[in-house]
């Protein structure tokens, strides 16, 4: 089950449940959203497709891996997604992982950039934004997903994170697009998913089930 | 979020120069004035936002400056007062020592120039101050709904428990109640007073430098001028690179 929480001045209220028509309201309003769902692995392309589930069908996804590659990603969201969705995948830390598997390097039906350094979040950030702005440039409507937050704060501090989730989310505002951050809040304490609720507009919780339900 | 004037402190090694350069500035800015290192760094607090100093400046080292900035996590921006055209050593020592330094701005430059590379150097503060604060605030939001939550649980087993409730803690706890019920309004009205702030902020900003301004630059690749050959502590300062 998908449940939608809005942001309003008392806090995070559950304002609707997805898979109804008034959720397709809440996700077109929103510009960034707080993805909480378990340690999806090598399912995050099924995630992001499921994020979608009933709601606008972007031009172009744009993909950021960490710990997961860009072809798992690919192997999820083509189970789950539009097939008429453009893709662009920002790997990070690809090229360790490239140089291990010569078939990285060329995935068909998407772009892939390379980012080398998780940690790099200054990189990280220029990166995602040129997509953004040339799928912006070309007059396409974008949805962003970053899986995960998890595997950033592995390598950056909270504020560090959440400085980038913010900024990130205002490149993603301003090219009318919305921007999906995955946070596994099972690996984290509750003042952190609650920190990272806040510099979001919506909240949206999967349970397993839904984070790995079979193509349809 | 008062839209306060912008504080620039100007560090340099001539009076005159210095004193033509803050008054170029003070119509759109406060500012203060240094002839020396010791000056300069005792003008420094959460209040500046912008530094431009001469490497010129009488004892100068771009380290101890670096220092002082990082050891009192000030996020004021620093511009360096140099010329492009006939860099020295010393610039070149200062430039690679001051890495979230961005704007060089030339002696000689009209006023027009100077309140213009300030304004941008002061955007880039207002940006980094004000994303340091949203993130104080949020983390001191997000304590509060967690303890809160926290609370109500407890309080909720507590009742159960207790077929007779005491009058005066249940007096006590709306008491409490309320008060951290205020808490939690103050800071989420500060939360978006923040929000709009920086995105007007944001709008001023060049995109290049966006993501450099919003992460700590330490965590993070080179700055701008990371090309530039490691500077020659032989090289005299007279010699032009």
């Amino acid at each position: 089950m998908l449940v939608w929480w809005d942001r309003s001045g008392n806090g995070n209220v559950p304002t609707s449940l997805l898979m109804t028509d008034d959720s397709d309201t809440a996700a077109d309003q929103a510009a960034t959203v707080l993805l909480l769902a378990p340690e999806v692995g090598s399912t995050a392309g099924v995630l992001s497709a499921a994020a979608l589930d009933g709601g606008r069908q972007p031009d172009r996804a744009v993909a950021v891996t960490v710990t997961g590659t860009a072809e798992s990603w690919l192997d999820g969201w083509e189970r789950r997604g539009g097939p008429s969705t453009a893709i662009t995948c920002v790997d990070v830390d690809g090229a360790t992982r490239s140089a291990a598997s010569e078939s990285d390097r060329t995935t068909p039906g998407a772009e892939i950039e390379r980012v080398t350094d998780p940690a790099a979040l200054e990189e990280l950030g220029r990166t995602v934004s040129d997509v953004l702005q040339r799928a912006d440039d070309e007059g396409e409507s974008v949805a962003l997903f970053v899986h995960t937050l998890d595997d950033l704060l592995a390598h950056v501090d909270e504020a560090t994170a959440f400085k980038f989730v913010y900024t990130l989310g205002e490149v993603v505002r301003r090219v009318d697009g919305v921007a999906y951050f995955h946070l596994d809040p099972d690996a984290h304490d509750p003042e952190t998913v609650e920190t990272f609720s806040v510099v979001c507009d919506r909240v949206v919780e999967l349970d397993r089930f839904e984070a790995s339900r079979s193509p349809k | 979020m008062a839209a306060a004037r912008h504080l620039v402190v100007v560090g340099g090694a001539d009076a005159s120069t210095t004193d033509a350069l803050a008054d170029a500035l003070r119509d759109e800015f406060a500012v203060r004035t240094a002839y020396s290192q010791a000056d300069l760094l005792a003008s420094l607090d959460e209040e500046v936002d912008v530094v431009l100093v001469d490497p010129r400046l009488s004892d100068f080292e771009a380290s101890r400056l670096r220092e002082r900035l990082d050891g009192r996590g000030l996020d004021c921006q620093v511009g360096v007062l140099t010329d492009e055209r006939v860099e020295t050593a010393t610039d070149a020592r200062t430039r690679a020592a001051l890495a979230d330094a961005f704007v060089t701005v030339s002696p000689g430059s009209d006023d027009d120039a100077w309140r213009t590379a300030v304004s941008r150097l002061a955007t880039r503060a207002r940006y980094r101050k004000r994303l340091e604060e949203y993130y104080d605030v949020a983390d001191e939001y997000a304590a509060l709904v967690v303890d809160t939550t926290g609370d109500e649980a407890a309080a909720t087993n507590t009742e159960r428990d207790d077929d007779a409730p005491d009058r005066t803690d249940g007096a006590t706890d709306e008491a409490e109640d309320s008060t951290v019920e205020a808490e939690r309004e103050r800071l989420a009205d500060l939360l978006d007073r923040l929000r709009a702030d920086l995105a007007d902020a944001y709008d001023d900003l060049d995109d290049e430098s966006l993501f450099d301004v919003a992460i700590d630059s330490w965590q993070g690749p080179p700055p701008p001028w990371h090309g530039l050959d490691a500077p020659d502590t032989d090289r005299s300062d007279d010699e032009c690179p």
